[in-house]
């Protein structure tokens, strides 16, 4: 019942001018395109009624769009000075995570001690913004192409492994990567850096490394079990963490953890850990994308 | 009119004419990859007046050194460079989440055109109630 | 500190916790440990009820965190937010609890650790939206809602789901864009992103007239954003698809949960950083009011016009948004009084129609349209009997929770201007009669004389009790409606 209906929905794309991209003609063509409804609604040239609503329409939009810029523009002229010490936003509150950031929250990073330990429940549910984002790709693409032959992405994709000269690149590539992601998630809280941009990084290694060997050979150390655990742990030791330390916080209670040596690898007490579960979150949810988007499978 | 506050509030005026574009072709652009793209005007946009709000002429990014000898009144405004980067992670999401949409959506309905695909759906459901009946 | 003061921190970590362990966990395991831990913050938030509903209780806060709040974060629970501590968990745990049948059934199994895995982030940003103080706290909560909203609609694998599901998202992220986009202009004038503060801060700023001209367009955005997000006439475009399409839990959560956490923000925004009094300069009110109105008639028309049961349901949301709005934009005091009671008369009445209404539609053969819904309720009778409830709730008649909402509206509606007095009462006597239309004419189809086999299906026990305790709550705010409406204007008065 659903894949006829799918075959009755395939429209011409050729009639639909600005959609109508290669990898669209390419798919149609592959694609069982026998059955075929010429619709004349959607064609601008057929359809004299509908031309003249999509100019109509067109104008609209760039009417609104100024409109918006306008009375925004409106408002931004009536806004505190661009980059003066005296404005608004230079208050008491940016003014201790500069002074007393190192001796609170022991990271020489001062945007480290904000995120991770002073505003830390933002930055939890940050990273849940990011567990919801993956669980829901996850819903909508995993097991797509078992299911689905006409995967659109199928064709696009080649099957083959690449070729010898992105292996050799790979091969070189790979673990330095992964080793200048590594260390910005570990020096997070001594200097620029920290779990997302690193996770990111990390993400990229492990993509570039499935690029050139193949979705098989990844699945021999990374798979599906994998990716469940390791964000599993990560997000499961980010809440308990940090539940621990709004808990003690709250009742006044003491803490365990200490902040250590300002500028010691092992110093600023919870932020460098977290930093290490939000890079796992990250990495494997980069490269989850990736996967489901690429083949519907991690 | 006071054009000299705007002249000197350019960042934020380049951020507040990008949002408006952003805004714009998100809301009325039919293409749901145009779509997407407008979303990530919309927020990056929104980035750029932050970062502009937090700058002080001057000072320097909030790094301390280890001795903690470096003034406070040297550095930006940490708060804008937080609410960036989680912002920007808020944005990485949801550019996922309406990509992997916008596959599930071609894949269905081979088209990106937003209205055909509303059109297309209403349609298939007026027959499968036919069918049930 | 006194131990009970952890419960709303310890609701919402559990909730983040939870959903990383409903991930990873078998269907059926996922399914008994979300019960619970529902169950369990349930129990927590009728405590908590307990203690800060009784008249002179006073609001606390709670650092998240070791620093106090303008530098840490910082949640804060009253009578009001322990109220809705209750009204979550437990519309939830209903909507799961009846729509189990509809999860669990053919090739969805599999994918029921993740539904449920977003319905634990649903619950836990709810939760953060009606505690947190930070505006930019509630910011990051809001898109974990506007996501797992998202993907509870596109769980339903159809095509007509996913469309709905991508309207929904557009609007959505246009009405986030804006939100964020006033958050941030307000952080620009005031250097604050806390509620307090910014009160305090905003307070000055009018005081002065400075940055008037900002402070208006800030309101709009905020106002505009949340009621795009909330589905209020004329942004409603996306609602009644993505109210109607899914299963059933989904179109529940969706209508009844989801829309409410943005008016509560707004409700919040409105109440503790701009007050009345900054809201009222701006004239957004008026454009509330206008929208209330519109949205009040037309979603009403719509209803009766649409051929299909779901969808008159989804249609009847947006006029009852409608009714909500008109308390907020009716304003401080009564305004906001009647607009949380009916708030939370419509969480429970939308909730058990789209599950009562779904048993029934199972009854005819999972059809939607009127003609085969024909004598539904007298194949299910109990499941006819409180469909009936939740519809008398939405049009008002005595014994249920609908009459209190519509006679608290009227009311605060003769304190206000000739004009908008008189054209608040024409519109809310109009939109009853038209909402006695149409759930009088799907009544009597319902009920009406049943021409095929008389099949039964099978009684579920713990879905009938789910929605058993929606319809008790509907009667429950009609006979204790004195107590509730203490409580929450003792509720709202904590906001300032």
């Amino acid at each position: 019942m659903k894949n006829d209906l799918d075959r009755d929905l395939s429209l011409s794309l050729e009639e639909s001018a600005p959609q109508a991209s290669h990898l669209d003609a390419a798919h149609l063509h592959a694609h069982d395109t026998r059955i075929h409804r010429q619709d004349r609604t959607y064609s601008a040239r057929e359809n004299w009624a509908h031309a003249l609503s999509l100019g109509v329409y067109r104008a609209l939009s760039v009417l609104v769009a100024v409109g918006v810029i306008l009375v925004l523009l409106w408002g931004v002229m009536d806004l505190p000075a661009f980059g003066r010490e005296t404005n608004p936003v230079e208050n008491e509150v940016s003014e201790r995570y500069l002074a007393q950031g190192l001796q609170e929250g022991g990271a020489t990073n001062l945007v480290a001690n904000m995120i991770l330990d002073y505003r830390a429940f933002d930055t939890l549910g940050e990273s849940n913004v990011l567990f919801t984002a993956a669980t829901a790709v996850l819903l909508l693409l995993r097991g797509l192409q078992s299911r689905e032959a006409n995967h659109p992405l199928a064709s696009a994709a080649p099957e083959a492994p690449a070729d010898p000269i992105l292996r050799a690149g790979a091969r070189a590539l790979c673990p330095v990567i992964l080793l200048y992601g590594l260390y910005i998630i570990l020096n997070g809280h001594l200097g620029p850096g920290g779990g997302f941009s690193g996770g990111a990084v990390m993400g990229a290694a492990l993509i570039l490394y499935r690029e050139a060997y193949g979705p098989e050979k990844m699945g021999r150390f990374f798979s599906f079990r994998t990716y469940r655990a390791i964000s599993f742990f990560a997000l499961a030791f980010y809440a308990l963490s940090k539940a621990y330390s709004f808990f003690t916080g709250a009742n006044h209670l003491p803490s365990i953890i200490s902040n250590g040596t300002p500028g010691a690898i092992l110093s600023a007490g919870l932020i460098l850990p977290l930093n290490i579960a939000v890079g796992f979150v990250v990495c494997c949810t980069m490269y989850g994308f990736f996967a489901l988007f690429e083949k519907g499978e991690i | 009119m006071n054009l000299q506050i705007l002249l000197e509030n350019r960042v934020e005026a380049a951020a507040i004419i990008l949002f408006g574009i952003g805004l714009t072709t998100l809301l009325l652009n039919r293409n749901l990859i145009k779509k997407i793209i407008g979303f990530s005007f919309m927020d990056s946009a929104i980035f750029l007046f932050l970062a502009s709000e937090g700058y002080i002429s001057g000072h320097t990014a909030p790094i301390q050194d280890a001795a903690g000898s470096l003034p406070a009144a040297s550095f930006i405004n940490p708060i804008p460079a937080g609410l960036v980067l989680t912002g920007i992670v808020v944005s990485v999401s949801v550019t996922a989440v309406m990509l992997s949409l916008t596959v599930r959506l071609y894949q269905r309905f081979h088209t990106l055109n937003l209205d055909e695909i509303v059109q297309l759906a209403r349609e298939a459901n007026e027959e499968e109630e036919e069918a049930n009946d | 500190m006194l131990w009970w003061q952890n419960i709303p921190f310890f609701s919402i970590i559990l909730f983040l916790l939870s959903a990383a362990v409903c991930s990873v966990l078998p269907p059926r395991g996922a399914r008994a440990w979300a019960r619970a831990v529902l169950g369990l913050c349930l129990a927590g938030g009728a405590l908590l009820l307990a203690i800060l509903g009784q008249p002179g209780s006073a609001s606390f806060t709670f650092m998240m965190g070791h620093f106090p709040a303008p530098w840490g974060n910082e949640i804060r629970a009253g009578a009001l937010e322990a109220l809705l501590a209750c009204l979550f968990p437990g519309v939830m745990l209903c909507a799961l609890l009846s729509g189990a049948p509809a999860l669990s059934s053919g090739r969805q199994a599999s994918r029921e650790p993740q539904y449920l895995s977003l319905c634990m982030l649903l619950m836990a940003a709810l939760l953060s939206q009606a505690y947190s103080n930070d505006l930019f706290t509630c910011y990051v909560f809001l898109e974990i809602m506007t996501l797992s909203a998202g993907a509870l609609i596109v769980f339903q694998n159809s095509g007509r789901a996913l469309a709905a599901g991508m309207r929904y998202m557009v609007l959505n992220l246009v009405g986030s864009g804006l939100f964020l986009l006033g958050v941030v202009l307000l952080y620009d004038l005031t250097g604050h992103l806390l509620m307090e503060n910014l009160f305090v801060s905003l307070q000055a700023l009018a005081a002065t007239g400075e940055y008037h001209r900002s402070l208006t367009i800030i309101i709009a955005l905020i106002t505009v954003g949340l009621s795009i997000k909330s589905a209020l006439f004329p942004f409603h475009s996306w609602a009644p698809d993505a109210y109607s399409s899914s299963v059933p839990s989904s179109n529940a959560i969706l209508s009844s949960l989801v829309s409410k956490g943005y008016i509560l923000l707004l409700l919040k925004v409105y109440a503790r950083v701009f007050g009345w009094d900054l809201v009222l300069l701006s004239q957004v009110d008026h454009l509330l009011l206008v929208f209330a109105w519109a949205g009040m008639i037309f979603g009403s028309l719509a209803a009766i016009r649409t051929s299909r049961f779901t969808r008159m349901i989804a249609w009847s949301s947006v006029a009852q948004i409608g009714y909500i709005f008109l308390g907020v934009g009716l304003g401080a005091g009564g305004g906001y009084q009647a607009a949380v009671f009916h708030l939370l008369v419509h969480s429970c009445s939308k909730a058990l129609l789209f599950l009562s209404g779904e048993e029934l539609r199972r009854s005819a053969g999972g059809s939607d349209s009127f003609a085969d819904l024909a004598g539904a309720a007298r194949k299910h009778p109990v499941y006819g009997a409180l469909w009936t409830v939740g519809a008398f709730s939405l049009v008002g008649l005595p014994f249920t929770g609908g009459l209190i909402s519509k006679l608290l509206l009227g009311g605060e509606a003769l304190r206000h201007s000739p004009p908008v007095a008189i054209i608040t009462l024409a519109v809310l006597a109009l939109s009853t009669l038209l909402n006695v239309l149409y759930f009088l004419r799907t009544m009597l189809i319902l009920w009406s004389p049943d021409q095929g086999s008389s099949r039964r299906g099978s009684l579920s026990p713990l879905g009938l009790g789910a929605c058993g305790l929606l319809a008790a709550g509907i009667l429950v705010s009609f006979f204790l409606a004195q107590p509730l409406l203490e409580v929450i204007s003792l509720g709202l008065s904590q906001f300032s």
